[in-house]
């Protein structure tokens, strides 16, 4: 299986905001002059990436199959979304069956002044049905009658990518394929983390035992969401610590060092403190701050905060950071 | 988002009960796979296990070679994706393939210890080979002192089972 | 109390019949002769007509405890050898109440029985009893169940490890008042019996000599209970495993476990029954399920017979085929967790593989720190001579503490990783079973949809769907009320369980009436240990002397057996058969008042212990003992002489051996009460 090929499939299989994130690090990666529009928080106008000074937008959507019974409901769909998207973009919405003129406050705050959006690049994780293409083509018709056409040149041009589309645009390297494949890697374990029960080894389970103990009995289902979150975290940080070590090597050693340092800045901060564990509240933003210079540019915001919550949840299963209860309890 | 909300509320919940906080700094130590100690018994296993006599010349192997071997010893877990990657030949190449040789060539800590070893003159360099140096025996004890005393086994094993596995130019050197 | 009056042994040889007998009289007596003469012989003959083979480590009725001279060749004065045709042994013991009693075995011959011989206040008895085999059990025939009575000692239960029932046997209690040449001196109670696998034997040994009859049940109980209580708790595991195993079977989450003490069990178990268990976290009635499918395929039934079905109703078709399409759609979500599941147990076990590599190699990593094997320690570089430091080139060298504290870390790591994979194959069992649930389901879906799609019109779409329905119902039916009868025998062993565990946490221990009995016993030992010159006990250190639970003797902490000299071995021997006498002897006591010490001094021949021992003898704590001590040894002539100017009876038997042949005029009638007239030397007193 080729590279391009892996990765096509890798990105099929991410959903949602991972599929988006994926996107942008993609495109950033690929593009110099490209620029993730954050949602939040007065939203992101119908756009989630701008290229080339504002000349090339990007819309990503990335459905969950399982929620459609056939592939036409699927497609069905993606073409609501994109219209949905296009019709922002052109200041347009839908009101009784008829396509009337709206303001689009954001995208005057998005697009440099004066620049108008020459292509349009509707980006989604499943592109197997050619009958996305009339309809989206035949609404970008539509809307370029209807709209005043401020910030969307009337002659843009507008394209569907899917997986293929995208992997095989730009080289695929291999930070980009470890990238794919611990997002799917880790959202497979997220998801499963959910729905599989924990039981808990000697240690990390003598602390949850200590934290039921000294905390209110009201306290207790928040207890034990912690504890299985937790024991989520640090099974994703010992996966992504293997796939590191037998990958990239340099990495994992910079992992390593690093780790040291995230917990020195913590214990540093909760000795000072007269708050010491609003400190240990902070333990995953000390965390990906330590390891955003070797592991954001490879690995993208989305698995870096990931990545920081499995160290932080690993130093407390393996008891550097622990607590006891109170001396006079 | 969940993770970041665990760690908070256990912050929130640890200071509402006011637990005692204990941080243990030396409860967190180096793996033990960056230990100068094991890695040179790695090399010295990798060595003595497939080094070849290459008369008038002391005993060599390819660098690459070695640091491949070592670096597989020390991860057992690759024998699959190395024999597939062998027995692909010309054909395309696997993705775990890719990743082990990404791997196995971002080493750095090999390359410190071959220099540290070639500092010491157990080894010494012949042009993309690494031969035997006057201390050479140095590798030859630690080796035979770990197999008497029966350490190291599963590295052992991977080293001596990967003298069955063809290790091409190609997959040393790439296209 | 008894004494033993006298030991006999006779055969038939080749050359003609022979004969060896010895006499004792009460109290302290030595049997002194030289080495060879065949004492041995004579101290192993009480052994071997009491049935106590066992104790020599041989089988039942094997009488090769006994020497050649008695088996096969019978050597003769001028040191020929004549073959032995036949041979027995014979004692007497006289009670105290004044019962005599006679018991002779075949040594080369039928070992089989025993000849009993008892006189009654004139009157006399014989009969054969078997010596082994069912001797406690057999109330007419067997020996031992007869000496007990004859002895008036009660039969006390004991328990084995395999959790069956056991006694107390005579061979028992006979270490620790016999102790032989050969094997009795290595420690106390050296022969006692291991291979019955009896719980706490050597303790009860000398409760049971002591009389503390009540301290024997009550540890007997005790040992019960913690083996009952053991059982129950594997057995309660074993439920909880086959409840889940039963809810994983239909995709059912409940919550019965096994764990805990037996009181903690019984209270999870008697708050909810199974179906109430099932009920509440798995929202299962079984009989509202029942009561719910009856209910449906009566309203069915009747639209097949009563209410006839709307012929204009055309719903059959599309109804039967969505229902089909929803199943299917469900398996694939199924199929696609199964398979989420088996790959992330893929992942998890290769995680846990890469773990235990890496411990081993951390801990093999450790292993060569701490050993030193093949390490470099000392670095300089070749040229300079200068030490090289591994950190220039940004190496580590940790320290031992370092790799074991990682590998604390890296165990940790995989207990966790364990854990994840357990409950990774609960989810797959669960899915499994969900799966074959479905694919009953689907198959009768599409039967269903078959039968419908191939009837024409719709009066014969419906008719084909609701008899199609009914059928799915019926098996639903029947699997319910599988279901509510496996859960019925389920709660039937719960049931079952817990009443057994209420009644084994119900048992209270006895109260034992042992204190005073045990320090009377220890006060006896220091007080021997002093007069035997035991070098580590004496006068002002005697007090230091303890017994820990099972009646070993410790001082100062440490066992005493392994402080003093070799010869303080035999010392030890002795002095604990002959306080346990003195002390077993007394009111209460169930001793038989008889100590048998075979060749104490050839433990140690030095000058010494001969000396401390016969200086031993002719104190008054030996000479004056109630009960009676017979000591079979090899004196000097000065030492003979000298325990008998001290009034010690000490017989030195004439010849050089104590067998020997009888001379041809014919044998006087045995008389009881006389024991055949010896051949070699009588007692001299």
């Amino acid at each position: 299986m080729s590279l391009s090929h892996e990765y096509a499939r890798a990105l099929s299989q991410l959903t949602g905001d991972d599929f988006q994130a994926e996107v942008c690090v993609r495109l950033g990666n690929a593009i110099l002059s490209f620029q993730d529009v954050p949602r939040k928080p007065y939203g992101d106008g119908g756009l989630d990436g701008l290229s080339h000074d504002a000349e090339h937008a990007y819309c990503c959507y990335g459905p969950e199959y399982d929620k459609f019974k056939a592939a036409k409901d699927l497609a069905g769909d993606i073409v609501d979304k994109f219209r949905s998207d296009l019709r922002k973009l052109f200041e347009l919405e839908m009101d009784d069956g008829k396509i009337v003129q709206i303001e689009n406050k954001e995208i005057a705050k998005i697009l440099p002044d004066g620049t108008t959006v020459k292509h349009i690049r509707l980006v989604v994780n499943w592109f197997e049905s050619h009958r996305i293409i009339g309809p989206i083509g035949t609404a970008v018709k539509k809307y370029r009658k209807a709209s005043i056409c401020r910030y969307v040149d009337e002659g843009a041009s507008v394209v569907v990518w899917g997986p293929k589309q995208l992997a095989t645009l730009f080289p695929v390297d291999e930070s980009t394929i470890l990238r794919s494949r611990h997002a799917k890697f880790l959202k497979e374990v997220q998801s499963a983390a959910e729905h599989v029960e924990i039981e808990n080894p000697s240690d990390f389970d003598t602390k949850m035992n200590s934290l039921s103990k000294i905390c209110p009995a009201h306290h207790a289902p928040a207890i034990a969401s912690l504890k299985e979150s937790l024991l989520s975290d640090w099974r994703m940080a010992l996966a992504f610590e293997q796939k590191l070590d037998g990958t990239l090597p340099t990495l994992h050693k910079a992992l390593e060092d690093h780790r040291r340092r995230i917990l020195q800045k913590v214990a540093q901060l909760m000795i000072a403190s007269d708050k010491p564990w609003a400190e240990l509240g902070r333990a995953a933003e000390i965390a990906t701050g330590v390891l955003a210079p070797d592991f954001e540019v490879a690995f993208g915001t989305t698995l870096l905060s990931a990545i920081s919550s499995g160290e932080v949840a690993r130093l407390i299963g393996e008891c550097p950071v622990s607590w006891e209860e109170p001396a006079h309890a | 988002m969940p993770e970041r909300a665990a760690i908070e509320t256990l912050s929130a919940l640890l200071q509402s009960s006011q637990a005692q906080p204990r941080v243990r700094t030396e409860r967190l130590v180096p793996s033990a796979i960056y230990d100068l100690d094991y890695r040179m018994f790695v090399i010295a296993a990798a060595f003595e296990l497939h080094a070849k006599e290459a008369p008038p010349i002391r005993r060599r192997i390819h660098a690459t070679k070695l640091k491949l071997l070592q670096f597989i010893a020390i991860r057992p877990r690759l024998m699959s994706v190395i024999r597939s990657w062998s027995a692909a030949g010309k054909d395309e190449t696997s993705f775990a393939a890719h990743d082990l040789r990404r791997g196995f060539l971002g080493d750095r800590t090999y390359d410190a210890m071959v220099a540290f070893l070639v500092a010491r003159g157990v080894l010494e360099w012949m042009g993309t080979h690494l031969a035997a140096g006057s201390n050479a025996e140095l590798l030859a004890n630690l080796y035979t002192a770990a197999v008497s005393a029966d350490l190291f086994i599963t590295e052992r094993r991977t080293l001596e089972e990967l003298a069955h596995v063809r290790v091409t130019v190609r997959m040393l050197e790439g296209e | 109390m008894i004494r033993l009056s006298f030991i006999a042994v006779r055969g038939q040889s080749a050359s003609g019949p022979f004969a060896g007998t010895l006499e004792f009289s009460g109290g302290l007596q030595i049997i002194s002769a030289d080495n060879a003469f065949g004492k041995s012989i004579a101290a192993k003959t009480v052994a071997w007509c009491l049935g106590v083979e066992p104790i020599f480590g041989i089988f039942s009725n094997d009488a090769t405890c006994f020497p050649q001279a008695v088996l096969e060749r019978l050597k003769l004065p001028d040191d020929s050898y004549t073959d032995v045709l036949s041979s027995e042994c014979e004692i007497e013991l006289i009670h105290d109440d004044g019962r005599r009693l006679r018991l002779c075995r075949a040594i080369k011959g039928d070992t089989d029985d025993v000849r009993v011989t008892e006189q009654t206040e004139g009157e006399v008895r014989q009969s054969t009893l078997i010596a082994r085999r069912g001797t406690m059990q057999d109330k007419t025939g067997g020996l031992q169940h007869f000496l007990f009575e004859w002895l008036n000692w009660p039969r006390v239960e004991v328990s084995t490890f395999k959790g069956t029932a056991s006694e107390v046997y005579l061979e028992n209690l006979v270490p620790l008042l016999y102790i032989d040449q050969t094997e009795g001196w290595a420690e106390i109670q050296a022969q006692q019996i291991g291979r019955y696998g009896q719980l706490e034997i050597k303790e009860i040994a000398v409760e049971y000599l002591l009389g503390s009859i009540g301290a024997i049940k009550a540890r007997v109980t005790q040992s019960q209970s913690a083996q009952r209580q053991s059982a129950l708790r594997e057995l309660a595991r074993n439920i909880a495993e086959r409840v889940t195993n039963m809810a994983e079977r239909r995709d059912w989450n409940v919550d019965w476990t096994g764990g805990g003490s037996l009181e903690d069990i019984v209270k999870r178990w008697t708050r909810r029954n199974l179906s109430q268990a099932l009920k509440l976290d798995a929202n299962v009635d079984l009989s509202a399920q029942i009561s719910d499918l009856s209910g449906r395929a009566e309203l069915l039934r009747k639209a097949l017979t009563t209410d006839g079905v709307d012929r204009h109703n055309n719903s059959a078709p599309a109804e039967t085929s969505q229902r089909a399409i929803e199943l299917k759609r469900r398996r694939h979500a199924l199929n696609e967790s199964l398979s989420t599941l088996r790959i992330q147990k893929e992942e998890a076990d290769e995680l846990i593989a890469s773990l235990d590599h890496r411990i081993q190699s951390a801990s093999d990593l450790l292993r060569l720190k701490v050993t030193g094997v093949g390490r470099l320690d000392h670095v300089e570089c070749p040229t300079c001579h200068r030490d090289l430091d591994p950190m220039t080139f940004a190496l580590t060298d940790q320290s031992a503490e370092s790799i074991s504290t990682h590998i604390e870390a890296l165990k940790r790591d995989r207990d966790m990783m364990v854990s994840n994979a357990r409950s990774i194959e609960a989810g797959l069992r669960t899915a499994r079973a969900s799966m074959l649930n479905l694919d009953t389901e689907l198959r009768e879906a599409e039967r269903v949809l078959m039968s419908v799609t191939a009837a024409v019109g719709a009066e014969r779409e419906q008719v084909a769907r609701i008899v199609g329905d009914l059928s799915a119902i019926d098996r639903e039916t029947d699997r319910a009320r599988d279901d509510i009868a496996e859960i019925e025998e389920l709660q039937g062993e719960i049931d079952s369980w817990v009443a057994d565990a209420v009644a084994a946490s119900g048992r209270e221990i006895g109260s034992a009436d042992l204190g005073g009995r045990r320090q009377a016993f220890l006060d006896a030992l220091r007080k021997y240990l002093v007069e035997l010159r035991h070098s580590e006990v004496r006068q002002s250190t005697e007090s230091q002397l303890i017994f820990d639970e099972q009646y070993v003797p410790y001082l100062d902490n440490r066992r005493l057996r392994s402080l003093g000299s070799a010869s303080d071995h035999s010392r030890l021997t002795t002095a604990y058969a002959l306080a346990l006498a003195a002390t077993g002897t007394n009111d209460g006591g169930l001793h038989p008042g008889v100590v048998i010490l075979d060749e104490p001094l050839q433990q140690n021949p030095d000058p010494g212990h001969r000396s401390r021992f016969v200086e031993f003898l002719s104190k008054q704590l030996a000479r004056n003992a109630q009960f009676q001590t017979i000591i079979f040894t090899s004196l000097k002539e000065d030492e003979v002489e000298q325990l008998r100017k001290e009034g010690v009876k000490v017989q030195t038997p004439s010849g050089e051996k104590w067998l020997q042949l009888i001379p041809p005029p014919a044998e006087s009638p045995k008389k009881i009460g006389v024991p055949e007239a010896p051949v070699s030397g009588n007692a001299q007193a």
